[in-house]
């Protein structure tokens, strides 16, 4: 049984595949995983209090944590692919031209895919291929001083690396 | 036909796509000559049997000349005559009077004279049990041939679909666009009156979007391209929106080859902006969210005194059209339309959608949805009766699915599970009625981007159908469903039961459609548990399988790259040797046996070694009433049974089995001597082919 993160945790992802795709088509890889902590925007402040049950709590100076994955996953198809961290599925993700994201609204909710493995689907086959990697520890991003002010600062550490 | 005993067998004719004489066994009576004519009137497609025609004793030595007189034919068609198990039996002539010998199998050219007369010679005795004359059409032309309609032989006229409607000499086309930063150049300055005031917040459906954009889940702008008839209306709203694609090479105008064939008829148009969900997961929900805002837009101009569309919209008679994701869209769309509260994902914070937090209120009147090539489980919506589970994605209403053989990346033709679950009931109680009529279109050789004109061809290593040829397919059946849903145009939903009728405007390639309309009763849906022999209650009787190779009744879902990924149960069945059949007796009567108009079925054969390659099925249906009266067709007197098509994937996947509509009229069958009140019997006989392997379902008398 898959046990499914809901919308909580945030996630995202991209890529820059169109074409279609193949069955049984393992050519997918990850160049490169890592934690990032961003300002919370509005939209993402409503999920942080969702993630922490909270109507009430103040969540001004909470972060959004996002997983920043280089991969070439298609992202672009119908069809498209599933992510998955262990047999946590991951059911939002957003895209950048060569990576997805993954947001994550708590602490408590990216501790719980520390060190989990990589792998993703394709199309309605729920068949997983192992991407060799697994989600970095939450110790990366407490040790990490430089912190993102958005998306689009993560967008173009992407384009960097 | 009754059954009462005659000399010879009767000779039927069915022309269309594969009539055949049967010719009779032997004769104790000698002829030495007989003249007889049937005269055949083609219908497009459909093929009409001439029953009642004359006993040919060939298996006498003599001569007897049959004369078959084709009449109406279709011009510049492509026709064959060819002649199976009779040895030399018979011969063909041009001429009544001698004339020249036609060998067999003779084709006729595209270009030749049309079809008229053919004259048979009986010279020899044929040895044959079962001799035949298949006469084919192998193509049919593109003339504007009136139409025949087998069940009431009334002309049905249609004006083509794809051609422009009486509105085009004046349509306009308008962008609308919200206020501030856009990310597409066309919508930074909308046209006049046609700027939108709001933005709209999704964060809680999809947050995940890309600041690339320039904006975020929380400040969506409402953009869109849309095409205006000309006059007061007001006029039916169709809404088209796109799939997933890549984000940066813009997907929304891709439709608007649709906007304005249906702008042409009458129809406001729009084709809009998700650009900025594409690339995403989880987003599936949002796009049927945006889709609802912009009709809350519309809703907005239509009540907006000295706005342009002000009382020119009919916000109660909306179709809307979505694209591979945007295709499962609506069909999420068509459920939270109804809702005031949403509750995005199972443990998720409820959304209000009533108008009172900047989202809704919708209650609009969807007369229509229509997927093309879509993705279904992407998304399920959450139970709002029981929130801790989801729904299955389905429509509640009329309800249109197209997708293409050769899609390269829906490859799986996940919709039908969307269409099998469409209208669902509860198998013991069935009722009379649904809450709308589906219907299918599966087109051979088409792929998954043709269908929006700025996607390209994704299939890879089979040809398919040209950009132009698709585009055409996708204008017939999609204005059809605009015409019966929205313009109450009722006789096009022939096109969608029968793709026959609207074949002489399009590609020539195999079709599959399918039809569920909203009234009617299963004789037999399978989906009772484990028991192929019980009817659908309410009727009573029994199915029996005699001689069959092996048949069950199973589920039709193998997984996504079988053969059959659907969600129905249904009957399976395979014969050897000519033999074999699947019989349902009915001992309780037929309620209510006048309001319906067809008797029905689904059936389809598979790529399984039984079928051959290539070959279009067939077999015998045999109808009978409790008078002893009974009658009996041919499939391909009714449907034709393709061998499924290639697909686009590389490896793995089976070809899929798409089962077609059978409709046979019941004007037809009373015509033919059947008291419809006493039916009693509907057997399948596998007697035409002498092998091969079919999925059956839902037969059910039907009424559209």
């Amino acid at each position: 049984m898959i046990s499914i993160i809901n919308k909580t945790v945030l996630i995202i992802i991209s890529i820059c595949v169109t074409s279609a795709l193949a069955i049984n088509d393992t050519a997918f890889t990850v160049e490169k995983i890592s934690i990032e902590k961003i300002k919370s925007s509005q939209g993402d402040k409503k999920r942080i209090k969702q993630a922490l049950a909270s109507k009430t709590i103040d969540v001004s100076g909470k972060p959004v944590y996002v997983i920043k994955i280089k991969t070439n996953l298609p992202v672009y198809t119908n069809s498209g692919c599933r992510i998955y961290f262990g047999d946590m599925e991951i059911k939002e993700f957003g895209s950048f031209e060569n990576g997805v994201f993954i947001k994550v609204y708590s602490e408590e909710k990216l501790k719980e895919l520390e060190g989990k493995e990589l792998s993703y689907s394709l199309g309605s086959d729920k068949k997983r291929y192992s991407l060799g990697i697994n989600a970095p520890n939450t110790d990366q991003i407490k040790n990490k001083k430089s912190n993102y002010e958005s998306l689009n600062d993560i967008k173009k550490s992407l384009a960097d690396e | 036909m009754n059954n009462k005993k005659r000399r010879y067998a009767p000779a039927y004719i069915m022309i269309a796509f594969i009539p055949i004489i049967f010719l009779s066994n032997c004769s104790e009576d000698r002829k030495d000559t007989d003249t007889t004519t049937i005269d055949v009137t083609p219908f497009y497609g459909i093929a009409i049997d001439v029953e009642g025609g004359p006993a040919i004793p060939v298996n006498e030595p003599g001569r007897v000349k049959v004369t078959l007189t084709i009449g109406d034919p279709i011009a510049n068609s492509i026709a064959r005559l060819s002649l199976t198990d009779c040895g030399s039996g018979l011969s063909f002539w041009t001429s009544s009077t001698g004339g020249t010998q036609i060998s067999l199998p003779y084709e006729y050219a595209a270009a030749a004279a049309p079809i008229k007369d053919v004259f048979i010679d009986v010279d020899n005795v044929c040895t044959s049990d079962d001799p035949r004359i298949t006469f084919e059409y192998l193509e049919t032309a593109t003339s504007n041939v009136s139409l025949k309609a087998i069940e009431d032989l009334q002309l049905i006229s249609f004006s083509s679909p794809i051609a422009d409607g009486p509105y085009s000499a004046g349509i306009t086309t308008v962008t609308y666009a919200s206020s501030g930063l856009q990310y597409i150049s066309r919508y930074q300055n909308p046209t006049a009156q046609y700027e939108v005031a709001k933005r709209i917040d999704i964060s809680d459906f999809q947050n995940s979007i890309s600041t690339t954009w320039g904006f975020d889940a929380t400040n969506i702008p409402i953009n869109g391209r849309l095409v205006i008839p000309p006059g007061t209306g007001p006029f039916p709203l169709a809404l088209f929106v796109h799939g997933n694609h890549n984000a940066f090479d813009f997907s929304d105008e891709g439709y608007l080859y649709l906007c304005n064939l249906l702008a042409s008829y009458g129809i406001i148009a729009a084709t809009i902006d998700e650009n900025f969900l594409n690339g995403l997961t989880g987003e599936v929900d949002a796009r049927a969210i945006v889709m609802l805002e912009h009709l809350v837009q519309f809703r907005t101009w239509n009540t907006t005194s000295g706005h342009p569309l002000y009382g020119k919209i009919d916000l109660s008679n909306v179709m809307v059209v979505g694209h591979s994701r945007g295709g499962e869209g609506v069909a999420h769309l068509s459920h939270f339309n109804n809702l005031d509260v949403i509750i995005p994902d199972v443990g998720a914070t409820p959304v209000l959608v009533d108008g009172t937090a900047g989202l809704g209120p919708y209650h609009f009147g969807i007369s229509a949805v229509v997927s093309i090539a879509p993705t279904e489980n992407w998304y399920y919506p959450v139970d709002p009766s029981n929130p801790s589970q989801t729904l299955p994605t389905a429509v509640n209403g009329n309800y249109f699915l197209i997708h293409g053989s050769r899609d390269g990346d829906v490859f799986t033709f996940e919709g039908a599970i969307i269409y099998d679950r469409s209208n669902g009931f509860n198998p013991a109680n069935q009722g009379t009625s649904v809450a709308g009529t589906k219907s299918l279109l599966w087109v051979h050789g088409a792929n998954h981007g043709y269908f929006n004109e700025s996607w390209n061809n994704e299939s890879r290593g089979t040809p398919t159908l040209t950009r132009t040829e698709q585009e055409n397919i996708a204008k017939a059946f999609i204005n059809s469903v605009a015409q019966v849903y929205l313009l109450n145009n009722h006789e096009y939903i022939k096109i969608l039961a029968n793709f026959q009728i609207a074949k002489k405007w399009l590609a020539s390639t195999e079709y599959v459609s399918q039809i569920h309309p909203r009234e009617r009763m299963y004789i037999n849906h399978f989906e009772e548990e484990d028991n192929e022999s019980t009817l659908s209650p309410p009727f009573t009787g029994s199915n029996s399988f005699p001689d069959l190779a092996s048949y069950d009744d199973i589920l039709f879902n193998l997984g996504p790259y079988s053969r059959l990924y659907q969600e129905t149960d249904g009957l399976v069945a395979e014969w050897n040797n000519y033999n074999g059949g699947f019989i349902t007796q009915i001992t309780g009567g037929i309620p209510n046996p006048n309001t319906y108009k067809y008797l029905s079925m689904r059936i389809g054969q598979s790529d399984e070694a039984s079928n051959t390659a290539g070959t279009i099925q067939n077999a015998s249906i045999r109808i009978s009433d409790s008078d002893g009266n009974s009658a009996d067709y041919f499939i391909s007197s009714l449907a034709r049974l393709p061998y499924p098509d290639d697909h686009s994937t590389t490896s793995g996947q089976e070809r899929k089995t798409v089962m077609q509509s059978i409709n046979i009229p019941s004007s037809k069958l009373i015509a033919d001597g059947l008291d419809m009140s006493k039916l009693n019997e509907i057997a399948l006989l596998f007697d035409v082919h002498e092998h091969g392997k079919v999925y059956i379902d839902d037969i059910q008398l039907t009424n559209y």
